[in-house]
């Protein structure tokens, strides 16, 4: 499975892409926002989107936008990992077809369960 | 006023030069003394008049809700306490993270040095036993320990591995205090700009300044909750809060 993290803070990227390695999942790429993720998921494949929120650039909602309007990509499982916490983002985020959505701080206990719910969900 | 100040600085300005021309140095030291004294009150008098126009101007801008382009009752009551209580989760955020790393490689050190320090041992025990040098008394206890040991450096890789993944973890203040310290030097970028509007206002410009100047409208900011400074009712606090808003849309 090869998974796209994207982040504008390598720190961020770092960290999640060492928690998904933890969880068994070692195909990770990296973008630093949606304008340098979008051409990467269009080339195809990618299994699974995690995103950030706020970015310079394109926004991870945008991002997420994009994705459900592109056939190729419209089914991806995308999960939002932010600091955005205000209850109309979440909503907005889960209108726009988001499959999780993790505020940060979070735990990798955290990550792995909506990680596992996702892929339950998908495979129900 | 001008003329007085002019007759002053001429009367001084031939003295002067009578004490030149006497060669009394000392006594044109004085004067050169007297003339300074002199502009330096009416440079004080002039920094007064400048100090009433900008606290005048303040006040009335104060009092000015209506003037969105620069609202200083706005920067005094809200923005630099919002910057200061920002600034002040950014220390606790490091704080704790610094915190959270010195304490998962405190507790890991300890672990790796008893898998080190035990493999050391056991090896030279293995090489005795490799040289034909132990008993079978021997042999059965370093059987023992290597026993012990497999089991004991199992669970202390763990060990470490957490810790590991602790530390790791602790590292993602980085995101959330980036994004709060570019809120607070837009913010600072604002009072600056405020402050020289509020120069040009004072010293009578004012009105020149370009009238589309930017509005600083309430919209709606990107960022992480800040403690104190986000609205509770705006923000979820919890991820448990997030599942349960996801939950009532049907997730």
């Amino acid at each position: 499975m090869q998974i796209l993290i994207v982040d504008d803070f390598s720190t961020m990227r770092r960290i999640i892409k060492n928690l998904l390695r933890d969880l068994g999942f070692t195909n990770t790429q990296e973008a630093d926002d949606g304008n340098t993720a979008l051409p990467m998921l269009q080339k195809g494949g990618f299994d699974f989107l995690v995103t950030d929120w706020n970015m310079p650039g394109m926004t991870g909602i945008e991002l997420l936008k994009a994705v459900r309007a592109d056939a190729g990509l419209k089914t991806l499982p995308v999960l939002m990992v932010t600091a955005e916490a205000k209850r109309d983002q979440i909503i907005e985020a889960a209108q726009a077809g988001v499959n999780g959505y993790i505020v940060k701080p979070f735990t990798a206990v955290t990550l792995q369960e909506k990680i596992e719910k996702i892929f339950e969900r998908i495979e129900a | 006023m001008d003329e007085s100040r002019g007759q002053r600085y001429r009367d001084q300005a031939n003295l002067l030069l009578r004490c030149l021309d006497s060669n009394d140095l000392d006594k044109a030291d004085r004067v050169v003394d007297e003339i300074t004294k002199f502009r330096e009150s009416i440079l004080f008098k002039e920094l007064g008049t400048l100090t009433r126009d900008l606290h005048d101007t303040i006040v009335t801008f104060g009092s000015d809700i209506d003037d969105k382009r620069i609202n200083i009752k706005k920067l005094a009551e809200e923005e630099v306490p919002d910057a200061s209580q920002r600034l002040q989760y950014v220390i606790d955020m490091t704080e704790d993270a610094a915190d959270r790393t010195l304490t998962a490689v405190e507790q890991g050190m300890p672990l790796a040095e008893d898998i080190g320090n035990r493999a050391n041992y056991l090896s030279e025990r293995w090489e005795n036993f490799k040289d034909r040098n132990l008993s079978p008394e021997q042999f059965r206890s370093l059987s023992l320990e290597l026993d012990s040991y497999f089991a004991d450096t199992t669970e202390n890789a763990e060990a470490l591995r957490e810790r590991m993944n602790e530390a790791l973890m602790a590292q993602e203040f980085q995101d959330l205090t980036g994004q709060i310290l570019r809120r607070v030097i837009e913010m600072v970028h604002h009072v600056e700009e405020s402050l020289v509007y509020l120069i040009k206002v004072s010293s009578g410009r004012g009105l020149l300044l370009d009238e589309s100047g930017e509005e600083t409208p309430e919209e709606e900011q990107l960022g992480p909750a800040v403690p104190g400074v986000s609205k509770p009712a705006e923000v979820v606090s919890s991820q448990d809060e997030v599942d349960d808003l996801l939950s009532s849309l049907g997730f």
